[in-house]
């Protein structure tokens, strides 16, 4: 018999957190962004700074809240009650690190804008956290208070006053929430479906919010990619549209930098293609099932229809991007031709790699991890391009990258399921 | 005389206006493997998730390991195995990470048992839970239930997913395990054939209701399907269900069963199948 019951605190940490993908979507970017704000305190534009601070301590909040729903999922997880408490005390581990990582940046920063931006996330997502305790129900909009979260950090980055009185309604509910709990963490019966739709759809609720028969000619039209993607592609472009005219309303009327929103906007456009290659993988929807339906001749007719509506989307989102940053110029001053025509050509080409990772790869945790190093990889390229936009290298790289992605497409297209 | 680790008494369940248990009367002793057979629907994954617990019943009371089914303290949770239709968590685990883990949690916990069955369902250590299919998931789901060889072993269709094969190995090393450790097990199935191998007694729900508990072998001697022209000299008994062809009917002694009817046993597919007719 064994008596091995001592465990170290980080038993399964990898597990947990950093293996599956539910949580590893959270978790790995919110520690990245956790490391990379003291960093960030370097760079002068303080909205940066303060979105980087609560981006990074929501999403560990949101890694925990995953945890919390996969806990209620599991009916034998109430017969070891230790195992609660052994992801309790990780849990709690990761956000300590997450705030004192973030902390850092009062080395180079006023300590009481540190403070209302840390107080500002924490009671988003604290409070978020208490009601799926509650309930993991609730969970399904966790995206919506993730990017409310970071909208409002957008829009009052450089007023953190006002993002303290923004913390205020949620922290009133977190109290009401803590001093009416009456149990927390129990098996719930629609936890587990809750946790596959979560898995599934990429942490988006099934709802678009518009009429079918307003939708029906955008699924046509980027047909078979919305047949993998389902409600996911119009939710995600939803959101994408919605950010998109919040951008032109904070940038012309809130001092949000040009450049924070031509970050903003482009992470918005890689986000589109990453749950859709999300959602195909986890749906584990393959070719096959697109081949019986009769409107398609061959397997390599619908891998092909698959690629084009991909290269339609990206236009098409790029388009809006630009529409955008044209909006927001009118409202600040205008750059130089060649500025634009890299962020379009640019967002395109990120879009298309994403597409195109999705395609090659099998692993839920492979594509998180590709997708994440893409996006940095993508905006870190992109900044360096934009700073240079007259230069002639600047031409060919871009170039380059075209032809990159568009090879990865190809590639793709042609080997892969 | 040992007490029961299990016994439900009048439980009564419904959801929203639809009741689901109606007056479940049960127990599991020591040594007892109990089969519960019924449709889809019928309320078996209600029940055992009662028994635990998870929810609550409406009317009615649930000991379990002495103690109520809704207040089971961390000791009386460390004696109980449970295998859930869906068993979830550990995605992001190798097996063997999965297992260390998880026997950190239990003091009684088995390795030899765990190697035993490890070697026996063929699970590869170093594969991911989540690349593992669904009867391996079950199967290692089973392990993690049963290597600390807990004193009540509750199993919500366990076999389900399992190759013949493995589903006959399982089935008997649980009879064995249960009659070594004076367990008591209670399972839910769809298949007879599982049932009538390795249950001691079996339960037959049909919309809420207990149609026919006991113990096997003696509800094989009861129980007959009458066809209804012989229906005149009956032993004296109830009747449980009239199907199309046959009257189902239980003796109180199965000596006084006629001539014509004597050697008629009734397997427990047919028998399922007539009350469900």
């Amino acid at each position: 018999m064994s008596t091995l019951t001592q465990r170290n605190w980080w038993a399964g940490f990898s597990g947990f957190w950093l293996r599956e993908c539910g949580s590893a979507n959270f978790f790995i970017p919110g520690i990245l962004a956790s490391i990379a704000s003291p960093w960030l305190t370097l760079i002068e534009d303080q909205n940066i700074q303060v979105f980087s601070l609560v981006f990074s301590i929501s999403a560990l909040w949101m890694a925990f809240c995953w945890q919390l729903v996969k806990l209620q999922a599991q009916e034998s997880a109430l017969l070891f009650p230790a195992i609660k408490q052994h992801i309790y005390l990780q849990g709690t581990i990761i956000l300590v690190i997450g705030y004192l990582l973030n902390a850092l940046a009062l080395l180079n920063h006023p300590a009481p804008e540190v403070a209302y931006a840390m107080l500002f996330a924490t009671s988003f997502g604290g409070s978020f956290f208490l009601l799926c305790i509650r309930n993991s129900a609730y969970f399904k909009h966790n995206s919506y208070v993730f990017m409310l979260a970071l909208v409002l950090a957008m829009f009052y980055g450089d007023a953190s006053q006002i993002l303290a009185l923004l913390a205020v309604p949620p922290m009133l509910m977190g109290t009401y929430l803590l001093v009416t709990r009456t149990h927390h963490c129990q098996w719930h019966h629609l936890a587990y479906q809750t946790y596959i739709n979560n898995i599934q759809t990429g942490w988006l609720p099934s709802n678009t919010f518009v009429p079918d028969f307003l939708t029906r000619g955008f699924r046509q039209f980027f047909m078979p990619m919305s047949y993998f993607a389902g409600n996911l592609l119009i939710q995600t472009c939803q959101i994408l549209f919605a950010s998109g005219l919040l951008a032109i309303v904070a940038s012309g009327f809130f001092g949000v930098t040009f450049h924070f929103v031509v970050g903003f906007t482009d992470m918005l456009v890689l986000m589109v293609a990453i749950f859709v290659c999300w959602s195909k993988l986890q749906t584990k929807m393959t070719w096959d099932q697109l081949y019986l339906l009769p409107i398609y001749s061959s397997l390599k007719a619908i891998k092909q229809a698959y690629h084009v509506s991909a290269v339609k989307l990206g236009f098409c989102l790029a388009l809006f991007q630009l529409l955008i940053l044209l909006a927001c110029s009118v409202l600040s001053t205008f750059e130089a031709v060649a500025f634009y025509l890299v962020i379009f050509t640019g967002s395109i080409a990120g879009f298309v790699l994403c597409v195109a990772l999705g395609s090659m790869i099998k692993s839920a945790l492979a594509l998180s991890f590709s997708c994440m190093f893409v996006v940095i990889l993508h905006s870190a390229f992109k900044s360096y391009l934009l700073n240079h936009e007259q230069s002639a290298t600047t031409l060919y790289l871009l170039l380059g990258y075209v032809v990159i992605a568009i090879a990865l497409l190809l590639y793709s297209n042609k080997r892969f399921d | 005389m040992t007490s029961p680790l299990l016994q439900f008494t009048k439980i009564h369940k419904q959801f929203t206006d639809k009741p689901v248990l109606e007056d479940i009367n049960l127990i599991i002793e020591p040594g007892m493997v109990m089969g519960l057979l019924g449709r889809n629907g019928a309320g078996k994954t209600t029940l055992l998730r009662i028994a635990l617990g998870l929810i609550a019943q409406n009317s009615g009371e649930v000991s379990c390991l002495n103690s109520s089914n809704l207040e089971l303290s961390p000791t009386c949770k460390s004696q109980i195995g449970y295998v859930p239709q869906q068993p979830c968590g550990y995605q992001g685990f190798k097996v063997k990470d999965a297992l260390t883990l998880h026997r950190s949690f239990y003091p009684n916990w088995d390795i030899t048992l765990e190697q035993e069955w490890l070697s026996r369902f063929e699970l590869d250590e170093n594969k991911l839970v989540s690349n593992l299919s669904v009867g391996q998931q079950q199967s290692l789901a089973l392990i993690m239930a049963m290597s600390y060889r807990p004193k009540l072993l509750i199993l919500d269709e366990p076999v389900s997913s399992l190759d013949p094969i493995a589903r006959r190995e399982f089935m008997s090393d649980l009879f064995e395990l249960a009659l070594e450790s004076s367990s008591g097990v209670l399972f839910s199935s769809h298949i007879t054939s599982d049932v009538e191998r390795v249950a001691s007694h079996i339960a037959i729900i049909k919309d809420g209701k207990v149609l026919v508990s006991g113990e096997l072998d003696t509800l094989k001697e009861q129980i007959r399907l009458v066809p209804h022209h012989l229906t005149n000299n009956l032993p004296s008994g109830h009747l449980l269900h009239q199907s199309e062809r046959f009257s189902i009917y239980q003796a109180h002694d199965s000596a006084n069963w006629q001539a014509d009817l004597q050697q008629s046993h009734s397997n427990l597919e047919q028998l399922f199948v007539e009350l469900h007719t």
